[in-house]
């Protein structure tokens, strides 16, 4: 790791995250509000480790990825630990604020965060939390979704197929359609997607930056 | 007399009678309060409607009701227990760090701090804000935004269930007894629903949309259980 600030990154990776009144720890209330493994759970606080440490750099506006936003989420409302120990003790007093909404930026910050992550930490970030679903990208995989259903369809026509499962492959070939052509029509540049239950924690497709889960440090 | 005549027109157009209040001019400053916009313009109503996908009209009723919440939770001396509706607008709030810490606590002069969790005790501070409401406000918490299921009517469900089937179990119905089993059945599976809210193991979102003819249903003390799923933020600790 090349980083800039080593003192303070050791401070912002020991910073112990609050257990809540009852007790829980900070994983398991992560883990429970999401529903996901504790591995994912213990994954996500470790990059929202490091955006918070990006973000303390203080080199610009800092956007996370879905994921990342939902662990800052749950941070921000243990209002206390955050306001009065984290900032305090881990920033010097310098707070990293969180600001909802996209602004024109958004999409070039996003990729400057990405940039800056490679520089300080010397790899990639982990394309579950980090990858950016580009609007090229996503409308290539729905026109794939629509080309297979197409083929499908023709198979069961020129096979007289029972129309239970007519009807199932129309079905799914409306629904695919529907989210192509919303996609193809959002206004707005590379990056602005549409896409249908996007699972923010997955390994493989996950951290869409999308509309960043409006959260951008600064 | 003259500043409690002002106060009554002040505080009329809010429905809420300024005589009750124990600091009006508090209030006052919260209700009129400028929540802040977002980074991409949009105002604090509209990222409320966007984020849970309800209509204008619950997103400036949930304020409202947020307002009063932060009314309260500034000042009590004790723990305050939001509803989930109010605790999704808080989030919301305390998702714009600089206005919610730099402007509104700097405005009102208190740090209101949330903290999630349910410590024993949740539920009796639950009730105690809703009579604080119900002090301050001299009227029902909407039942819309503050009833907590408590999953009463699911588990008395389940004990008529049970009693039905052990009833049809002793023999004594002859031959109503296959019937009563199949009722005990659907009792039980008709009460399901209600027993997994009240044990919060099925979460409904915290805002749905309010019915378009307003509710005459308003909050019995009696019905208001929080349960577990208080949102589980709490204020004013």
């Amino acid at each position: 790791m090349t980083l800039t600030d080593r003192a303070l990154w050791a401070r912002i990776e020991s910073h112990p995250l609050p257990a809540d009144a009852a007790g829980v720890s900070f994983e398991d209330q992560l883990r429970k509000l999401h529903r996901i493994s504790g591995r994912t759970a213990r994954a996500a606080i470790a990059e929202y480790r490091r955006f918070l440490y990006l973000s303390a750099l203080k080199q610009g506006r800092t956007v996370p990825t879905k994921a990342v936003d939902e662990v800052w989420h749950l941070h921000l409302t243990h209002t206390k630990d955050y306001w009065e120990t984290f900032v305090p003790n881990a920033l010097g007093g310098a707070a990293i604020h969180h600001t909802p909404g996209s602004p024109d930026s958004h999409v070039s910050d996003f990729r400057a965060t990405r940039a800056r992550y490679e520089a300080e930490f010397d790899e990639d970030p982990p394309k579950g939390f980090w990858a950016i679903q580009t609007r090229r990208g996503a409308l290539l995989s729905q026109g794939v979704m629509v080309a297979f259903g197409s083929l499908f369809l023709w198979i069961g026509l020129t096979n007289d197929a029972p129309w239970p499962w007519l009807a199932i492959v129309l079905l799914f070939l409306v629904l695919a359609t529907t989210v192509f052509v919303r996609s193809a029509a959002t206004s707005g540049g590379d990056g602005n997607t549409f896409q249908f239950g996007i699972d923010i924690w997955a390994d493989g497709e996950g951290g869409d930056c999308g509309d960043c889960g409006g959260g951008c440090g600064d | 007399m003259a500043r409690a005549a002002t106060a009554g027109i002040v505080a009329a157009d809010a429905g809420i009678d300024a005589m009750t209040l124990s600091n009006l001019a508090l209030w006052q400053r919260v209700r009129d309060y400028v929540l802040p916009l977002d980074s991409g313009n949009r105002t604090f109503e509209e990222q409320l409607i966007v984020a849970h996908g309800i209509n204008r009209r619950t997103a400036k009723a949930a304020i409202l009701e947020y307002r009063k919440f932060l009314y309260l939770a500034a000042i009590s001396d004790r723990r305050v227990v939001p509803s989930r509706a109010v605790d999704a607008v808080w989030h919301l709030h305390l998702g714009h760090t600089r206005d919610y810490w730099d402007r509104f606590c700097e405005q009102i002069g208190q740090r209101l701090h949330h903290t999630p969790g349910t410590p024993p005790g949740h539920g009796k501070d639950y009730a105690a804000t809703l009579a604080r409401y119900r002090a301050e406000f001299e009227q029902d918490p909407p039942a819309h935004f503050w009833h907590q299921p408590s999953g009463f009517y699911g588990f008395a469900g389940l004990a008529l269930a049970a009693v039905l089937a052990a009833v049809a179990a002793t023999g004594w119905l002859g031959d109503q007894s296959d019937a009563a089993f199949v009722v005990a059945g659907v009792i039980a599976l008709a009460s399901l629903p209600s027993v997994l809210r009240g044990l919060g193991v099925w979460k409904t979102p915290a805002l749905r949309n309010q019915s378009a003819v307003p509710q005459g249903k308003t909050l019995n003390t009696n019905s208001a259980s929080c349960g577990g799923g208080c949102g589980g933020g709490c204020g004013g600790d």
